[in-house]
């Protein structure tokens, strides 16, 4: 894993003024749409976030960092959560298995959602409320950053 | 990667992730119900383990519903980012959609299978989070919880990382037991609240006309 899946509030605070929130409405744009975050007990120590990136651009991308403020999160992972089939004698089973790069094909879109891929925030900093707003920046191979506002929600 | 799915086979993994995707029909249009009647149920009776929520005070208390109710179970870990608080959100979903009388019917118990991590403090102010009242079943020891996921036929792994991180991976279905302590159904990761709460009601109606 690389430093990329880190913390970088310096970065985030130029690329907010950057980039602006919520992703471009302009067309042929990659763009973030829904990102939100799970509230979570004050006990727990690790959240999640979830959005669809949609590449409207004609250029294949890779996802392959992100970041929170660090008043936010210790650091993000990307995950997918795996369910393997239960058989007779086992239940289904869940892990989570780190990614380093999540595939963005041009025209096409990828969705993070519950019990598959997420952005997991480690070492929460304080717990997430319904309704704070956080910004996240999500990192790209080609070095382009795009900046977007996480809702907490409380589905 | 993490050490669980090093040792699964990532093709594997993603290939049952996938299927599981597809049948549970997340983030398509159609999602199927996913209740799962047992062709023979689970007999969890001799299930017996110390429930640490306040009214269990940490006595153990055995698994199954009160008469003429049903008990959802659910084995997690509360440092579990997705899939225990979409699940426990889902519960509470579902207790919120039924008529009071139904709700009270329906109870609930999360088995910590994060023995090292999960306290008693940390069971209940988790949990508490998102249930009025529930039963934290916290084993005194990793061959009582081994015991115990047997019976569910559940079963889980924990893993630790080079860089200090903890895998865990876990029985992901959401048991039904009724009030003979015998695991009847199971809905499977993904199911749709709704639909649940259509589930829990039939079995709620079934079980009262039964008792």
């Amino acid at each position: 894993m690389t430093g990329r899946w880190l913390t970088a509030a310096a970065v985030l605070a130029a690329a907010v003024v950057a980039a602006g929130c919520g992703g471009s409405d302009e067309p042929g744009a990659l763009q973030v749409v829904d990102a939100w975050a799970r509230a979570t007990p004050d006990v727990a120590t690790n959240g999640a976030i979830y959005l669809r990136i949609e590449n409207g651009t004609e250029t294949d991308e890779t996802l392959v960092g992100a970041t929170v403020p660090e008043e936010i999160a210790a650091g993000l992972m990307l995950h997918r959560t795996t369910v393997t089939g239960g058989s007779h004698d086992a239940m289904d089973e869940s892990a989570m298995e780190e990614m380093s790069r999540l595939e963005l094909p041009a025209g096409g879109s990828a969705t993070l959602e519950p019990g598959g891929d997420h952005l997991m925030l480690m070492g929460l900093k304080a717990p997430l409320e319904t309704g704070e707003v956080f910004d996240l920046q999500l990192v790209l191979a080609s070095g382009d950053r795009v900046s977007t506002e996480v809702e907490v929600r409380d589905p | 990667m993490s050490p669980v799915s090093r040792t699964r086979g990532l093709v594997a993994a993603l290939a049952a992730a996938t299927l599981v995707l597809v049948a549970a029909g997340c983030g398509g249009e159609d999602t199927p119900t996913t209740l799962s009647r047992f062709d023979q149920p689970l007999d969890v009776s001799a299930v017996a383990l110390p429930d640490v929520s306040p009214a269990g005070r940490g006595e153990a208390v055995p698994m199954g519903a009160a008469p003429g109710g049903l008990q959802l179970v659910f084995f997690g870990y509360t440092t579990c980012p997705d899939i225990c608080p979409t699940t426990l959100a889902r519960i509470r979903a579902v207790r919120r959609a039924l008529a009071p009388a139904e709700a009270s019917r329906l109870s609930v118990a999360f088995v910590t299978v994060d023995l090292a991590r999960d306290t008693p403090a940390r069971l209940n102010g988790y949990l508490g989070s998102f249930l009025p009242r529930y039963r934290a079943f916290r084993a005194t020891s990793a061959a009582e919880l081994a015991t115990a996921e047997r019976a569910f036929k559940a079963a889980h792994t924990i893993a630790r990382g080079k860089d200090g991180t903890v895998e865990v991976s876990h029985t992901s279905v959401l048991y039904v037991v009724d009030d003979s302590a015998r695991a009847v159904a199971m809905f499977r990761y993904g199911t749709d609240p709704e639909d649940m709460t259509t589930d829990v009601r039939r079995l709620l109606d079934d079980a009262g006309e039964q008792s």
